[in-house]
């Protein structure tokens, strides 16, 4: 059983050619720009307030007092969820959801053939993001083992951050590694993510000597993860390194909107605003001066 | 002569028009028009000629045209019964039936600009001569006289206006082809440009398109650069003239095909196939419809340059499969050789340029009317009119799923059937009261059968059945077989009370109805319902055979009409309201599919298209930043290549503009799978908050 948030078919960002991106549940960081908030936990309830026309027929089926409807507010004590998600059966509105569907393995598999003739035109195959696909690595591994016996191109985007033998299992059936990088200071890291990225980079340079073909991906918050010194610092680690290309992504507020639905706080400033042309062209041109080739076209 | 024509026609225009054979009226009404009309010349001018529909208006047919003066015509001829007549009527107040008649037809210019006018009307006086003793050929013959003499004398009209306006080039382009096939490329595009404008008078206006013409402008073409008295770029500059002409009718359906194979399977796109798509490129005019006929040895280069076309979001061209359109034809009797020389007319009817007179407007069946008709004993929900249902089952009888679906199929061919002898019933009258002299004398076989093109002179005379609100009565059926049959949620006998009701009181139902599986989505089931009532339907109407000789063909495109025909339809099973829209042409119904074109095409992948005689459409959406990215663009370009693998027979995308995304914002449930581009990742525009959607819909409007 695999959790998932989301299957996107004619995914054209996530690898090479037509893909089918399947996003798992569940996350071990906590990026404070995250856009796909979603994908935090396994299981959780979402909420769209927009939606809901206050009918009261959860506050009625739920039997732990989660919801309230008070002077036409719906109020809803999260700590009393367990995800039984009777409510979200009984709500017409959709504006109660999960945040995650379970799928069987084979279910899935099925999905992802279905687009098989697209993949093969045009050099796709399915890339497995998330969320942090890997934390279901146990479940994903036979996933892959079908796929890879059908010839569909797998991809993965990960942030490495668990022990190796766990990303080591899959990496046989794995064509490109998307890894997202964060931030190379340590103390940064653990102040945008939660985590320590120690075991990260480790895992970075054990993918690089198994001669894997890797693709950087480098999300840019304006002064915050990504400033001329960060910027230096990737160039750094990376110089030489045998990796394909560095994406670079610009940060962007599309995402903030689902804090409000999953009942979070979004943490990242208000006064961050998306990166104009100009300071991403800087970016691009600090991180050229070292041997690494950068993909164009971030600004599109 | 015009002297002749002249004094003929002013006697002619005193006297009772009516008294006259109809074939020589027409005749005279064509050339009494082009022998007055107003025509103008500049000395800066590069083409000659002017169409101008208003002025035209009222010049010719005394019979006012229309569907219900011809279903009163037929009553009065005697072709249909008093009862007949009623039924039709009601059936097309209803909305159950469309129908817009005439026209519609690729002119044989190829053959023409080949043969030039001393010889045609040398031909045409051979069989004058040959043939004294029908009377009826006769004035066929004599009629084919009247419109090449009126042809060749407005052209030397034009001649006679440049010579004053010191146009020489003009001047001398004109009477060399007033008289003999043209000599050199610029020529040859003077006299495509006439004929045209001729064709259009003959039909007031109807549907008129120009098909290959990147083949049969070739040869001039090919000539004149070999012997180095023209190039690229100047005959860019011609063809954009033509451009010009060609936009003066907006909305006027003026379809060119680029491209295809040859018959022995070569590729043909050359210079004037680029030419053509650049001229679209630079003056982003609706008219004239572009089509490409696309194969698996089509250059790259010309696939880059229809993208090219395709991204600045003028949703042009249209893509055909050449494979799957040839079949399609010889499905409707069309033998391969001449299959494989098929073009468009109109929006995406395939026909044979010269050869081929299909009616291909002429009929178009509301799917969903029939349901809703079976559901309320024959009556319409909005008109209150009466159709008689072939079985008046009681509802209550209704035991299965199986027992419905089968009972659809019996009424939708029930339908079918007495449709089809309505239209060709209908086709009887044209022959009688609105033929069309000059287009004949284009039309292969109407000089050799002696018969006008609506009489069946030409070639290939088929009759066209077009199909609107598909995928809603899969839905619907769908939504039966779950909520009626299986669930039993609602009994069967309770949906005309509710769908009467418009689901007022009955919401719930409708979100559940809502959430049955839809078509488009590549889910098995109810694809498959669409695949079965497709068969069925094209199967039957595969066997029928009109008068005039030719076939029965299918087509499922829309137009405009599925908003005219959804206006007349009451809410239905599918989940849809009253007097809202039916899905357009073979589309989902709006915002049904959410798993993007891969699904979607995959939902589209079994049905039978190469029994599609009469065309199809399939029109996939994006925003105008998706396409600048340029994997973007190849990923589409894959898509179109597995989709065409496939069988499938047409695509055409359309980039949205800032209209579609506001009304998107105010009615989200009718966009659901409006995908736009937001950031290095694509997400469902109705998905996003309203600060998003509003930075969106500015970045669009920029773009």
């Amino acid at each position: 059983m695999i959790y998932v948030t989301n299957i996107q078919r004619f995914s054209l960002d996530d690898g090479p050619g037509i893909r089918t991106t399947v996003f798992l549940a569940g996350c071990n960081m906590r990026c404070i720009w995250c856009h796909n908030p979603e994908t935090f936990e396994k299981v959780n309830l979402l909420y769209d307030d927009e939606l809901c026309i206050k009918c009261g027929k959860c506050v009625v089926v739920c039997d732990r007092g989660v919801h309230l409807i008070e002077n036409r507010k719906h109020i809803i004590n999260r700590t009393k969820c367990k995800n039984c998600f009777k409510c979200v059966e009984v709500c017409a509105q959709k504006a109660l959801k999960s945040n995650s569907k379970i799928y069987l393995e084979s279910e899935l598999e099925d999905i992802i053939m279905e687009d098989e003739d697209f993949y093969k035109m045009s050099d796709g195959g399915v890339t497995f993001s998330g969320g942090e696909p890997v934390l279901q690595s146990s479940e994903l591994v036979n996933i892959f083992k079908f796929l890879h016996e059908k010839k569909v191109d797998i991809v993965i985007e990960t942030a490495l951050n668990y022990e190796f033998e766990m990303i080591e299992k899959l990496a046989e059936f794995i064509s490109v590694f998307l890894i997202d990088i964060k931030v190379i200071d340590r103390k940064k890291h653990i102040d945008c993510t939660g985590m320590d990225n120690k075991k990260i980079l480790q895992n970075i340079d054990a993918l690089i000597k198994m001669q894997k073909r890797i693709w950087i991906r480098l999300p840019i918050i304006p002064n915050i993860n990504m400033t001329l010194d960060d910027i230096r610092d990737v160039g750094a680690f990376f110089n030489h390194k045998q990796i394909e290309h560095i994406e670079l992504l610009p940060y962007h507020k599309m995402g903030i909107y689902k804090y409000r639905l999953c009942g979070y706080k979004y943490k990242l400033n208000d006064s961050v605003e998306v990166p104009d042309r100009e300071y991403m062209d800087k970016i691009f041109a600090e991180l050229n001066k070292y041997d690494v080739s950068i993909m164009e076209g971030y600004m599109d | 002569m015009y002297g002749n024509i002249c004094g003929d026609i002013t006697e002619f225009l005193d006297k009772n028009r009516r008294d006259m054979p109809i074939i020589l009226r027409e005749a005279y009404c064509f050339a009494a028009y082009l022998l007055l009309k107003d025509i103008e010349v500049n000395n800066t001018d590069i083409l000659a000629g002017k169409w101008n529909w208003e002025e035209n208006n009222g010049m010719k047919s005394p019979y006012p045209r229309g569907t219900y003066r011809e279903i009163e015509e037929m009553q009065q001829c005697e072709i249909c019964s008093k009862t007949d007549f009623l039924e039709i009527r009601d059936a097309i107040h209803m909305g159950l039936l469309v129908r817009s008649p005439g026209g519609h037809v690729v002119p044989g210019y190829d053959l023409f600009l080949n043969t030039g006018f001393d010889k045609t009307i040398e031909k045409i006086k051979k069989y004058i001569r040959s043939d004294r003793e029908q009377k009826e050929k006769l004035n066929f013959y004599k009629s084919q006289l009247i419109v090449m003499k009126a042809a060749q004398e407005c052209i030397l009209r034009y001649a006679k206006e440049a010579e004053r306006k010191g146009n020489k080039e003009i001047r001398n382009n004109c009477e060399w082809i007033a008289h003999k096939v043209p000599h050199n490329f610029y020529q040859a595009v003077q006299l495509l440009w006439f004929m045209h404008e001729f064709a259009k008078d003959d039909t007031q206006g109807i549907v008129i398109s120009l098909g290959r013409i990147d083949q049969y402008l070739y040869p001039w073409y090919k000539e004149d650069k070999e012997k180095g008295i023209i190039t690229y770029d100047k005959a860019f500059e011609i063809m954009q003239e033509l451009w010009k002409k060609l936009a003066q009718q907006d909305h006027g359906f003026q379809n060119i095909i680029l491209g295809g194979k040859d018959h022995e399977g070569k590729d043909v796109c050359n210079d004037l196939t680029k030419i053509c798509m650049e001229c679209t490129l630079k003056r982003r005019t609706e008219q004239p419809s572009l089509s490409l006929r696309i194969h698996n040895n089509m250059p790259e280069e010309i696939w880059d340059k229809a993208f090219q076309l395709i991204c600045t979001g003028i949703g042009m061209p249209s893509l055909f499969n050449d494979e799957i359109c040839v079949l399609a034809k010889m499905n409707s009797g069309v033998s391969r050789e001449d299959a494989e020389n098929f073009s468009v007319v109109g929006c995406v009817e395939l026909t044979i340029g010269g050869q081929e007179f299909s009616h291909t407007e002429g009929l178009r069946i509301n799917w969903l009317k029939v349901m809703e008709l079976m559901l309320n004993n024959g009556t319409c929900l909005i008109t209150d009119r009466k159709w008689s249902l072939k079985h008046s089952y009681r509802l209550d009888d209704i035991n299965s799923f199986k027992d419905f679906f089968d009972w659809y199929v019996e009424e939708l061919l029930h339908v079918t059937e007495k449709a089809c002898i309505f239209i060709d019933n209908a086709d009887k009258i044209y022959s009688f009261h609105w033929p069309t002299p000059f287009i004949s004398s284009l039309m292969e076989g109407c000089l050799e059968s002696g018969l006008d093109v609506t009489a069946g002179g030409t070639k290939y005379n088929n009759l066209s059945v077009n199909n609107a609100g598909m995928a809603n009565v899969v839905n619907a059926l769908q939504a039966i077989e779950d909520i009626v049959f299986e669930k039993k949620i609602v009994n069967i006998t309770e949906i005309p009370k509710i769908l009467e009701c418009n689901f007022e009181g009955y919401e719930e139902l409708r979100n559940k109805i809502v959430a049955c599986p839809k078509f488009g989505n590549n889910i098995e089931s109810v694809d498959l319902k669409l695949e079965n009532l497709i068969r069925i339907l094209c199967e039957y109407i595969g066997k029928l055979r009109c008068h005039r000789g030719g076939k029965f063909q299918a087509g499922f495109y829309s137009v405009q009409v599925h908003g005219t025909m959804g206006e007349l339809t009451g809410a239905s099973m599918d989940g849809r309201k009253s007097r809202t829209a039916l899905a357009s042409s073979l589309s989902p119904t709006q915002g049904s599919d959410v798993n993007g074109p891969t699904a979607l095409l995959n939902s589209l992948k079994d049905l039978p298209m190469d029994k599609f005689g009469n065309g199809m459409v399939l029109d996939v959406k994006f925003t105008p930043d998706f396409m600048r990215n340029q994997r973007h663009v190849n990923a589409v370009k894959n898509l179109v290549k597995v989709y065409f693998a496939n069988g499938g027979m047409e695509i055409q995308f359309n980039v949205i503009d800032k209209m579609t995304l506001l009304k998107a914002q105010a009615t989200p449930e009718n966009y659901y799978d409006l995908i736009v581009r937001v950031s290095g990742y694509s997400a469902y525009f109705v998905a996003l908050s309203k600060t998003l959607q509003d930075e969106i819909i500015q970045r669009t409007e920029l773009s």
